[in-house]
Parts: C-alpha cells; structure tokens; sequence
C-alpha cells in the first residue's frame, strides 16, 4: 500500500539527481552558517578577521570562558531555565483548567469568554506593551521573575487554551461520565481522567509554550532592565552591542554557541514529539 | 505539574466513596491554598529598596553608559571620592542599554542620583524630570578656586543651556575630525591636506594606489555630518550654519549648503568613499581603517580608545581638522565638537551627593586623568596636559579655533536626526540629488518648527562667529 | 448543571480570567484610550487630542514606507516559504533515501531564537568576516565587497533570514496534512494516467486547502508583526530602508518619547493584523472538501 504511493513522486534518473541537489543545497545552507558558527567561535579575535572562513589553528576555548563568565551567558542561561520551566508549567495548569470548562460545560458567556481569548490570538504584542509595562511597574514587579512569568502566562493563554479546548473537546464523554459514576466530584474526574488523557496536547502545548517563552525578546526587554535578571535573548542582544565596544567578536559567537547548544540537544531528543505534535494540531485544527 | 495535584486530591478525599455534601468545605479549602499560593509568587517577587541609605545622604547612587570607555575609570573614580567622602558609598553600574534601565526607573519616580544615558535630555528637561543645576554651578569646583561653571569651557557648555537655565553639564569631550594612516602616508610621501582641493586630489591619488580613499560608517550616516556642514560652514561662513542649527526659515537651503551636499555626494561617485561602506557599520568601518584598506575615516576623537582592541600593533594614527575652502567665508579654524552629558533627576533621592559626585567626576584633576587614560578630551578648562600623542592634533584644534559648535538640533529634534540620517543615506548611495537632500530637510525642519508638541531651543551665537 | 460543576467552572476559569484581565485585556484597552492623547512617557503632562494621531499618521511618510516594508515582508517570503514547503513535502512524502534526515535539518532553525538568528546573518552578511562574501569569494576567486546591509539592499536581504527560518514549520505542517490522504485517491488518479503533478495539483493541494490556508494566514500576520529581526539586525535603530511599522512604533514610543503616537501606531497595526487575517481567510475560501 505504501510503496506505490510514495514513489509517485519520484520522477526517472535525471529528476532524481535534480532532486538529491535542492534537498542537500538547502540542507546545507541550514548546516553550514552553523558549522560555520561553531568553528568560528574558536578562533581568536584577529584570526576571524584575517581569515574568515579559514579553520581555527588552535582551539580558543577561552572564547567560552569568556562568553559563559565574563559575558555571563551563564546566568542568563540559569535566568532563562527558571522562567521557562516555571512559566511552562503554570500555563499548562491555568490554560488546561480553563480549557476543559469551556470546551466542555455549556453556560452563560461561555462562547464569549472563548472568542475572547482567542481574539488574543490577533492582537500584536506591542500593542499591549507600553501600559503592560506602567501596570507591571506600578504592581512593583517590574525587573523581577514574578512579574515576568505571571506576564509570560497571561499572553500564552490564547493559543494553548485553543490548543486544549481543541483536545478536550474530542474527549468522548462516556469517561467523564464513568468517572462521576464512580464517585468522583466533577473537578476530579477532570484531573484522574480527563487530564491525563489529554497528554499529547499537553506535550504539544509545553513544547511550543517552552519554544516561544525561551526565545522571547520584545516584553522580556522591556520588563527586564537589571543586568544579572536577564534572558538569553535579551543577553545575546546584549552581548552583540557590547562586542561593538569591547570588540571580542570570538566571545560573541561562543556566546552564541552556547545558546544553540541545549536547543540543539532539546531538539535531537524531542524532534520526535515535535512533529507528532505539529502533525496532531494540524489534523485536529 | 496537574499529575501531582490530582494525586495530592486524590489521597485527601480516597477516603470518600460517594459525593459528600462537604464540597463547599473542600472548596473553601481549595480556594485558600490557591490564595496563598499567588500571595507567595506576589510576595516573592518584591524587592526592598536601598532608598532609606541614600535618602540619609550616605550612599549615591549612578548608573552610566558603558560603552568605548567602558566602566572601570568611573569605578575607581567612585572608590576615590568615597576616600575623599569617608561614609559615603558609591554604587554604580553602566550598560550599554543603561537607558532602557533609567527609562522605567525615571517613570516609577525612583530613578538613580545621578546619571549619564543617551536619552532625550531636553524633553527631560522640558518635562521637569531634571534638577536645575545653575546655585550649584556657581559654587567652587573640585580643587579649583573658580565656580564650577567657571570651570568648563564656553563652547560645550553653551550647548546644554537652555534659555538661562541647565540642566545636565557636558562630560567627554569629542571633537569630529578626519582621521589617517600616518604610515602610509609616510610611506606614499601623501601629506595632511589643508583645502577641500588638496584633499580631493588626495583622494584621487590614493585611489590610484589602489587603496580607499576615506572608510565610512554607512549604516550610520550621521558620521558625514561635521564633513558636510563643516563645508558649508567653511564657504558660507559662521551665520548661515547656526541658522541650521536654530533652525531658521529656508535654512537648509541655502546655496552653499546644496553646494556642500554636492561635495559629498561626488566624493562618492567618484569612489572616494569605500566601495560597500554604506552596509558597515561604524566597528566594521573602522576595522578597515585600522587594517591598512582604507586611508582615512571621519570620525571623533574616540576612534583610538574604540579601536583599541582590535588595532594591530604598529598601527600609527592622526588626525586633522576639516580643510579649508578657498574663497569661503568662514574660518577654518572652527570646530565641531560633541559631548556627552551628564544629569542629575529632580526626583533623585540623594540630590545632594549626586551633584556632588558630578561636580568630582568634572574636577579638573579626574577631568584631565579621564582625558589621558581614555584618549579623548574633557569640556573643563586645561584639563588637555600629557595626552596620548594621536590627540595632540585635536587639542591644537581646540585651542586655535575660533569658537565650536556642534550639530545640537540633531539632539534637539529626533525626528528631524532621524530625517538627516535617512537623507544622507540616500544622498551618498546616489538615491538623491543635492537639491532634493536640501529640500526634504528643509521640509522636516518646517514639519518640526510647525510641531507644537516639540519644544524649540537655540544654541547662542558665539562671540567669535563670522558675520 | 449538575451540582458541583457550577462552582468548578468558575474556580478553574478564575486564574486564567483574572490573569487575561488584567496583564492582556487592560493593557489593551489602555492602548486604546493612551492614543487619543499626546504624551511622552516619562511625566504625568498627558494632553487629549482625540484621533490627532491617527491623522498625524495617515501623513507621516515613515509610517507608509514602513507599511510598504511589510507588505514586502509580508509577500515575498510567503509566496517563497510556500512554494519551497509544498515542494520539500512533496517530495519527503516519498521513501526517498534520507527524508527523515532533511525533515530533522530543516526544522531546526525554527527552534533557534530569532535573536540568535539574526546574529548568525548579521554575521554572514558581515563585510569584513562574512560568510556570504567569503563564499562568493572563494567561488569568484576575488574579494566580495558587501552590499548586503546597504540602504539599498538591506529589505531584499532580509528575506532569507525569515525563509530560512519559517520554512521549517511549514515542511512538517505540509507533510503532515499530504501524509493523511489516504493513498486511494492517488492509485485511483494513476489508473487514469495522471502524472506526478497532476495528482499534486487535483488531489493535494485541495485536500490541503485548510492547512495551507493556515499556513498563509500565519505567514502574513508575521510579516506585518515582524519585529526581533529588524531591530536587532539594525543595532536597535533601523533606518528608513529598512524600518517596518512594528519598529517605528517601538522608537516612536520609547526613543522619541511620543508614547500616544507609538500606541496610535500599535492600534492600527492590529487593525491590519486584523484585516488581513480576513482578508487571507476569504480570499483562501473555498469548498470544504471531506474524504
């Protein structure tokens, strides 16, 4: 069944060559700048400059001393794990246990509570940011992780309340009914049954939440200001300006380096489940 | 995280096997633990202020730029005045984007004592953010018998008054001259030009040597502006650019300043700006200036300390004032100069000690070990002795000119800076003519003197100014 | 409702709601009222002036040359990252050798942050060290001086960076639709002698309309938000050439302290956010097809 289908594609010799070329020439413009980057980033200032695309002649392992110490990659490594595990996982709760109301308990003002979070969907950010940032500041959380993961829930709201709405609401209705037949109150038959079933559109949800919040730059500059608070983003940003005047441009890309090395991992183990869930979402949306 | 919760319910009701009529007693429950829980996260998240230290007058607090001068003299200037101030801490702390720091702090009415950023320092002023510093400027400076306003030198600090007030007082000191290679100079037999003839023919010759002519800092354009309107200023005189820089009526129309953006605009026709120098930006230029490509760059006196990391050893650098124009009106001895400047907020909490450390870090001792060890100049007066050997054209300058000016509407007016950029990007990547680069900044400067939420400001004519 | 569910609803909407309320919908309607008024962020002076910004902008030349930037941004990399994602699903839908290598490869740019992105161009476009002028060098065999960055060049060179790094999601959203057509309807369209492109254009492309649809929308409404990668890729302070609405409205607020403004401009941006989604969608309209 499969075989036949998945040659129809595939044209005679020629085409196939054709073929093999587009998909490895784009492969390797993704490849390349990062094999690229990472050679480069053991390179000594004067020799980036000297010959740029010429291999290192020594390994400058200082370059990533510099970019985790005195760049303090590193903290803003630790910042960043903090505020995306935490912010992850108060998301998945809030939006979980809103979704699963409004997917499935029909009430007043349930469509319009729904379709206004989904009309977050559309607005941009900046438009939200300027008195976003007078009300955090006037809370008094301003510059702190609080204030910023409370902010990083409120805007992950409308795309995984849509995710979960969207499982739950594909959740026969017989194991809800089992449950409360079996003794539960309704609020546990959502986290002993209902839950745990709806996994993959949890793991989708964290996956992308994890994705967005890790590499959030616009309202973690502008609520962030103290040095030893910031995020990767905002500290690769950071560090890109500073190289102007400090001119170590080997420490900036070990700098970057660092920052691509756990992404990279993260995705070589969840690549699998990245696609399930992207698959899943599209054929569910 | 919901896993957990639901064991957690679960081991607390296992003991129930039908619905109990208790649900309101496990709400009720339920609802404070989720109280408390937000009560944490809020509580856990304030900060306690170190206000009550600084209100006591026992602790000043700054926070400045980092950049090409990076923080460490500003540190050690700190920990002497603490020696000199026994008692008293100074904490400071700089960034390159210290601004986006001030900004919230300056809104939440806490902001530091004292402060150096780039940010519009006269809406500041205009809108009462700045504490107005003219009782403090008449009282002695640091190890001077003169007043502190005394002090510093006329050009720079005429350009932070406003009206007959100040708010902010001019620091580092920068003045905006062309810089060369002195070896290759050397070595080609090329000599430091003295009229726009002799350095167009400069050019041409050092084009024919197969090298560029003059790097430049495309991505920022506003690096060709003391070239130009020090052009202007050479041939039309001292006037006609102060009615730029006040912005006058018809201003930027005038014949001579069409005639200036010309200049630049056939400078790089005829390839004597580098080839690709309008995608660089200024560390990128000036790395191909301080690699032996190109022969020349426009750029302040901060190129030495900026360039410092990244210049090969051996690399000889000077500098020379814009050249003169034969048959101009004006002197050229005149000079453009830049400055930073520094403040202290009205709603500082410790006013006092912030202008205090103000009045230490612009005594002339610190002013003229800032100068030495920072390879730039200072706005206070004499504080130019022993500098660095590429300075030594720069503090000639400043001494024979007439009198300095600077671009301040640029300062002034960012929309109308933002404008200046823009155009002169289009007149040097050859999208504009002279006339057009003329006419559209004289229409943004109508759009802003016709702008009634814009503030208007003068910088006065000097004393010397050509009639 | 049944006794119990009542109060559930409410207690498991409560935290999001009162969230959402507060740190989403109030900013959002403060926006609104803030751009009525002319005000310049740091004191209390705030000055009513009804829709003076929004007049102020219908004629302000940098708003429109940013709009137009957008609506570069909006279409190129679209029509782009379109085609390229049919094609590579197209053909990484086969038992092609390695497909799910590629698969692997392209994706991952999307998980890069778009801060670490632009850098990694900023640096191939660089003209001192760059990895483009360094490559057409070595290919040329003379030095590559740089255009990439000018005035001229800056908003064309900006769409590789966005293609490259969008194409990756869209890849596995089109393979993922094109792998659950079920492979009857293509060994029905074989029997009948269609050819490769044929069965592409009568049976994929039309069973994918929904996704592609959504595929579209996506792209457009970044193309008119974009931000991160012009702001950092201009240094914070992008020029005429290459400024787009979203960053105008960022140094209008915050570097030119005319808060009221920037929001103006933040209000209309989401009005177009707004109409374009519609318009994308209605133009995309088309018969729901089931199988």
């Amino acid at each position: 069944m499969g075989k036949r289908r998945k040659e129809r594609a595939l044209g005679r010799l020629p085409g196939r060559v054709l073929l093999y070329a587009l998909l490895v020439g784009y492969a390797g413009a993704v490849i390349l700048p990062m094999g690229w980057l990472f050679y480069t980033s053991l390179k000594s200032n004067e020799e980036i400059f000297r010959s740029p695309w010429a291999l290192p002649e020594r390994p400058h392992w200082e370059n990533f001393t510099y970019a985790w110490g005195r760049a303090h990659i590193g903290d803003y490594f630790a910042n960043s794990l903090a505020i995306t595990l935490v912010s992850v996982a108060l998301i998945l709760l809030v939006s979980a246990m809103a979704a699963y109301v409004l997917a499935r308990f029909p009430f007043r003002g349930n469509r319009i509570i729904f379709y206004a979070f989904l009309a977050g969907l559309m607005v941009p950010m900046q438009l939200a940011l300027v008195p976003l940032f007078f009300l955090v500041n006037s809370m008094r959380l301003l510059d702190t992780y609080t204030g910023v993961i409370l902010v990083y829930i409120a805007y992950s709201l409308p795309f995984t309340i849509f995710v979960l709405a969207g499982f739950f609401r594909t959740l026969p209705h017989e194991l809800a009914e089992a449950a409360l037949i079996d003794g539960c109150t309704p609020s546990q038959a959502f986290w002993r049954v209902m839950l745990p079933i709806a996994k993959p559109g949890l793991v989708t949800a964290a996956i992308f939440n994890f994705l967005g919040i890790w590499n959030e730059y616009l309202f973690a500059l502008v609520l962030i200001s103290t040095e030893s608070l910031r995020t990767l983003p905002l500290g690769l940003a950071n560090l890109l300006m500073v190289t102007h005047y400090e001119s170590n441009w080997g420490g900036l890309f070990a700098g970057l380096v660092i920052v691509m090395l756990p992404t990279l991992l993260a995705y070589a183990l969840l690549q699998g489940q990245l696609t399930k869930g992207i698959t899943a979402g599209a054929l569910k949306g | 995280m919901p896993d957990h919760l639901g064991a957690w319910m679960d081991a607390r009701f296992l003991t129930h096997s039908a619905r109990k009529p208790t649900g309101a007693v496990q709400h009720y429950r339920r609802r404070c633990l989720l109280a408390a829980c937000l009560l944490a996260i809020l509580l856990a998240g304030c900060t306690s202020p170190e206000t009550g230290r600084r209100a006591s007058g026992r602790e000043i607090e700054v926070q400045i730029f980092m950049g090409g001068y990076g923080l460490d003299f500003f540190e050690k200037l700190a920990r002497t005045y603490e020696q000199a101030h026994p008692g008293v801490k100074v904490t400071l702390s700089g960034d390159p984007r210290i601004i986006d720091k001030i900004r919230p702090r300056l809104l939440a009415g806490n902001p530091p004592d004292v402060f150096w950023a780039f940010l519009p320092m006269w809406r500041l002023a205009n809108g009462g953010a700045l504490y107005e510093l003219s009782a403090d400027l008449a009282t002695p400076a640091y190890g001077q018998q003169i007043t502190w306003r005394q002090s510093f030198l006329d050009g720079p600090l005429s350009t932070a008054m406003i009206g007959d007030k100040i708010y902010f007082v001019p620091t580092d000191l920068s003045v905006m001259l062309m810089w060369y290679n002195v070896k290759m100079f050397r070595q080609h037999g090329w000599r430091v030009p003295r009229t726009l003839d002799e350095m167009l023919d400069l050019c041409e010759r050092i084009k024919a040597a197969g090298i560029a002519p003059i790097a430049f800092q495309g991505r920022y354009p506003d690096y060709a502006t003391p070239l130009l309107l020090s052009l202007f200023q050479r041939k039309a005189g001292g006037r006609p650019l102060y009615d730029v820089i006040n912005m006058k009526k018809g201003a930027w129309m005038h014949p001579d300043l069409v005639w200036a953006a010309g200049v630049l605009q056939e400078m790089v026709n005829k390839g004597y700006f580098q080839p690709g120098c309008m995608g660089m930006t200024h560390t990128e230029a000036q790395m191909e200036f301080v690699n032996g490509r190109a022969a020349m760059v426009p750029c302040g006196t901060w190129l030495k300390a900026e360039q410092a990391g990244t210049t090969p050893k051996g690399f000889e650098m000077s500098c020379f004032n814009y050249p003169a124009v034969t048959g101009g009106k004006g002197d050229p001895s005149v000079a453009c100069i830049s400055m930073g400047y520094w403040c202290v907020p009205a709603q500082a909490v410790n006013r006092k000690g912030g202008v205090d450390f103000l009045k230490w870090v612009t005594s002339r001792a610190n002013a003229n070990e800032f100068a030495r060890e920072k390879y730039t100049l200072f706005s206070i007066k004499d504080a130019d002795k022993d500098l660095c050997r590429e300075l030594a054209p720069a503090v000639a300058t400043m001494k024979q000119a007439r009198y300095t000016w600077a671009a301040m509407m640029s300062n002034w007016y960012p929309e109308l800076s933002r404008r200046l950029n823009d155009s002169l990007s289009s007149l040097m990547a050859g999208n504009m003519t002279p006339e057009e680069f003329c006419r559209r900044m004289e229409a943004q400067a109508e759009r802003t003197r016709r702008d009634r939420s814009v503030p208007k400001y003068t910088l006065p004519l000097p004393a010397g100014v050509e009639p | 409702m049944r006794h119990g569910e009542r109060r559930m609803v409410v207690l498991f909407l409560l935290p999001a709601c009162l969230l959402y309320g507060v740190l989403f919908i109030y900013p959002v309607l403060s926006s609104l009222v803030f751009s009525l008024y002319e005000w310049d962020g740091f004191s209390q002076q705030r000055r009513y002036i009804g829709l003076g910004n929004f007049t102020r902008l219908l004629a302000d030349p940098m708003f429109w040359t940013g709009l137009q930037h957008n609506l570069f941004l909006l279409a190129v990399p679209t029509v782009i990252v379109l085609v390229a994602a049919l094609f590579f699903a197209a053909v990484l839908t086969g038992r092609l050798r390695g497909a799910r290598f590629f698969r692997v490869v392209y994706f991952f740019p999307n998980i890069m942050s778009m801060v670490a992105i632009t850098l990694l161009w900023f640096f191939i476009y660089n003209p001192n060290f760059g990895l483009l002028d360094g490559l057409l060098g070595a290919v040329t065999g003379s030095k590559v001086s740089t255009v990439w960055l000018d005035p001229n060049h800056i908003m064309g060179s900006l769409v590789a960076p966005i293609v490259w790094c969008s194409l990756g999601f869209y890849l596995v959203l089109f393979l993922a639709g094109m792998e659950s057509i079920p492979t009857t309807y293509y060994d029905a369209a074989r029997v009948d002698g269609a050819n490769a492109w044929q069965q592409f254009r009568s049976i994929t492309v039309p069973l994918m309309w929904d996704i592609i649809t959504m595929a579209v929308v996506f792209l457009v409404i970044g193309g008119l938000r974009i931000f991160d990668l012009i702001f950092v890729m201009a240094l914070g302070y992008p020029n005429e050439q290459s400024q787009v609405i979203s960053t105008y409205l960022y140094e209008q607020a915050f570097n030119n302290a005319n808060m009221g403004y920037g929001l103006a401009i933040a209000v209309v941006l989401f009005v177009l956010v707004f109409a374009a989604t519609a318009i994308a969608m209605r133009l995309m309209r088309r018969e729901q097809m089931e199988y």
